[in-house]
């Protein structure tokens, strides 16, 4: 498998605050990647900077062979599918047109949307099930389902890499386990490297083939998912007394 | 129709406009109306009704559509890029920091600046985008814009300029200082513009047609810099390109105009819940809306200003149908404003 992403020795700080120190992991084609942590433990700069969103950050972001500074926004952009956590609609754009926005680093300013983008943009909607919603606004949905839309608008990127920001948190247990069956299929059946934010511990044991447990902006942990989430290395983490118990391929968490 | 049939929108928006321009130049401040229109058109009139219908109201219906043409596209332009529906160049400063400027040529008594150039839409420039400038350094903050900074500064920086103008101007020799009193409180006035009037007309076709080429990446960044960066943006450039653009535009219309309000926030507003915000058609929508409301508005002021010794400006009528406009939005996207 070849690393479509890899980030070395990466390291920031928002002024005195430092956010990530020397965090160095790596995604390849085919697998699904879990990013788990505290509150605060530095997942979405993380992604920000796998992203190539932030700058002035230490360390080294490639992709595949090309270090991410190199390429103009347009080209991360055709690799590298985004779902941030939430995003507020200033307009009334319709969800299918908030989709096809996905398109962006594939038009030239003066093309017009062609039928293979609307193709693209149907199938996008349709694997995050979200096609019965295309005619509606953002502000009319559901946390799930804007979830959801976002989801859409990153797969109507192609990309090769998608950089999830808890795409769960708002959604119900049917759409969870979806979006993770979707996610596992995206890295398994069409060779996407995913790595996705989460504190769907169950959920992200179950489909994850790897995880990486931040802590306070380090790495804490990182592995199997067996191996990661183990009763005391998640009390420690999170300074909760937990105890693990691994139940058909899942953990339960106790808390004592 | 939202977004669905650009042809009949542009069909529509044309149609308004071909219409405003009738009515704009067959209504004025005198009698004169359709049938002298007609017969002026086919050239058996008398000089004085001639001189009416080619030389007075003629220049005055080119100069208010050329106006609102540029103020709505600037509107469409703030709002997308400051991510807020309020945003337009009277509310935000930028009309202002226009004005200023144009003011200071004004003062020095500067007409033009060597090759012809004229001094006041060149200086009117300059206020506006350092309005924009300062805007920016005030509401941005961690690259997110604060929507009630970016109103608040903009209140802030028309009370600055205002104090500024008035200090200004009252150095000034009586009869100037009428003259710049009259042009700031916002007419449309040909004969002060001259031969400006075709370099602003050109300055708002260029500038929309630069900010056409961007209408995908203005639809994108409305939902955030860093959003639209991770679809392909370079949000950098953009910002660059549409502030320029979207200042020029202001400091042309401002140059030749004064301070007019409102309309930049009420025509995109209306065209958007009736075309969807698309910006591919909301700016040629918004430079076609923004002419046939301004060409009406003056009709307006013009026919009422008939009993009248002088005329009130057409900020008066803009000021009294925006003004509760903007009021209106603000109380239902209020909960998004403040959470912005």
């Amino acid at each position: 498998m070849s690393v479509a992403l890899e980030l070395t020795g990466v390291g920031y700080a928002f002024g005195d605050r430092r956010v990530l120190s020397d965090v160095s992991l790596s995604v390849s084609a085919g697998e699904l990647v879990g990013l788990l942590g505290p509150n605060g433990a530095g997942k979405t700069t993380l992604l920000k900077i796998a992203d190539g969103l932030l700058s002035g950050h230490a360390g080294r972001v490639r992709l595949g062979e090309r270090p991410i500074r190199e390429l103009k926004r347009t080209e991360v952009a055709r690799r590298i599918g985004w779902v941030p956590q939430d995003i507020e609609a200033i307009f009334p754009y319709s969800v299918q047109e908030i989709v096809m926005m996905g398109r962006f680093a594939h038009l030239g300013p003066w093309d017009r949307e062609s039928e293979d983008d609307q193709a693209i943009v149907d199938r996008s909607l349709e694997a995050t099930d979200a096609t019965m919603f295309k005619d509606r606004y953002l502000g009319e949905l559901s946390g799930g389902e804007r979830q959801r839309v976002f989801l859409a608008r990153a797969l109507a990127q192609e990309p090769e890499i998608l950089l999830l920001d808890e795409p769960t948190s708002f959604l119900d247990l049917k759409h969870r386990l979806e979006i993770y069956r979707l996610l596992a299929s995206l890295a398994k059946d069409h060779g996407l490297a995913v790595l996705a934010a989460s504190h769907d511990l169950q959920l992200i044991a179950r489909f994850c083939d790897r995880l990486v447990l931040l802590k306070e902006g380090k790495v804490a942990a990182t592995g199997a998912p067996k191996d990661v989430l183990d009763s005391k290395v998640l009390s420690e983490v999170f300074e909760t007394p937990v105890e693990v118990e691994w139940r058909e391929g899942q953990p339960l968490l106790v808390w004592r | 129709m939202k977004g669905q049939r650009p042809i009949l929108a542009l069909v529509i928006c044309a149609s308004a406009v071909a219409i405003s321009f009738l009515v704009s130049w067959a209504y004025g401040s005198t009698g004169a109306s359709w049938g002298d229109l007609w017969q002026t058109l086919w050239g058996d009139t008398d000089l004085a009704t001639r001189e009416i219908f080619l030389r007075v109201r003629l220049p005055r219906v080119l100069l208010a559509a050329v106006v609102g043409a540029g103020l709505s596209v600037a509107g469409v332009a703030f709002q997308a890029l400051l991510r807020n529906p309020l945003a337009e160049p009277f509310l935000v400063g930028v009309s202002g920091g226009g004005v200023l400027g144009a003011t200071i040529a004004l003062g020095l008594g500067l007409e033009t600046i060597g090759l012809g150039l004229s001094a006041r839409p060149l200086f009117a420039f300059a206020g506006a985008l350092g309005s924009v400038a300062l805007i920016l350094w005030f509401a941005r903050v961690q690259g997110r814009l604060q929507n009630t900074t970016i109103l608040l500064t903009g209140v802030v920086l028309n009370a600055i300029y205002s104090a500024a103008i008035l200090f200004l101007t009252s150095f000034l020799p009586p009869e100037r200082f009428q003259a710049i009193m009259a042009w700031m409180r916002g007419t449309l006035v040909p004969r002060d513009s001259g031969e400006t009037l075709p370099l602003a007309a050109g300055l708002v076709l260029v500038g929309t047609a630069v900010l056409y080429r961007q209408a995908r990446s203005l639809d994108v960044v409305t939902f955030g810099e860093d959003s639209a960066r991770g679809l392909g943006v370079d949000t950098r450039r953009l910002r660059l390109v549409v502030l320029i653009v979207a200042s020029v535009i202001t400091g042309a219309v401002v140059a030749i105009s004064g301070l007019i309000g409102f309309v930049g926030l009420l025509v995109p507003h209306v065209l958007r819940s009736l075309f969807g915000p698309r910006h591919r058609l909301l700016l040629p929508t918004a430079l076609l809306g923004g002419a046939a409301f301004m060409m009406l508005a003056d009709t307006l002021v013009r026919v009422l200003s008939r009993p009248l010794t002088s005329e009130f400006p057409v900020s008066v009528v803009t000021a009294l149908v925006g003004g509760p406009f903007f009021l209106f939005l603000l109380r239902r996207e209020r909960r998004r404003l403040y959470w912005g």
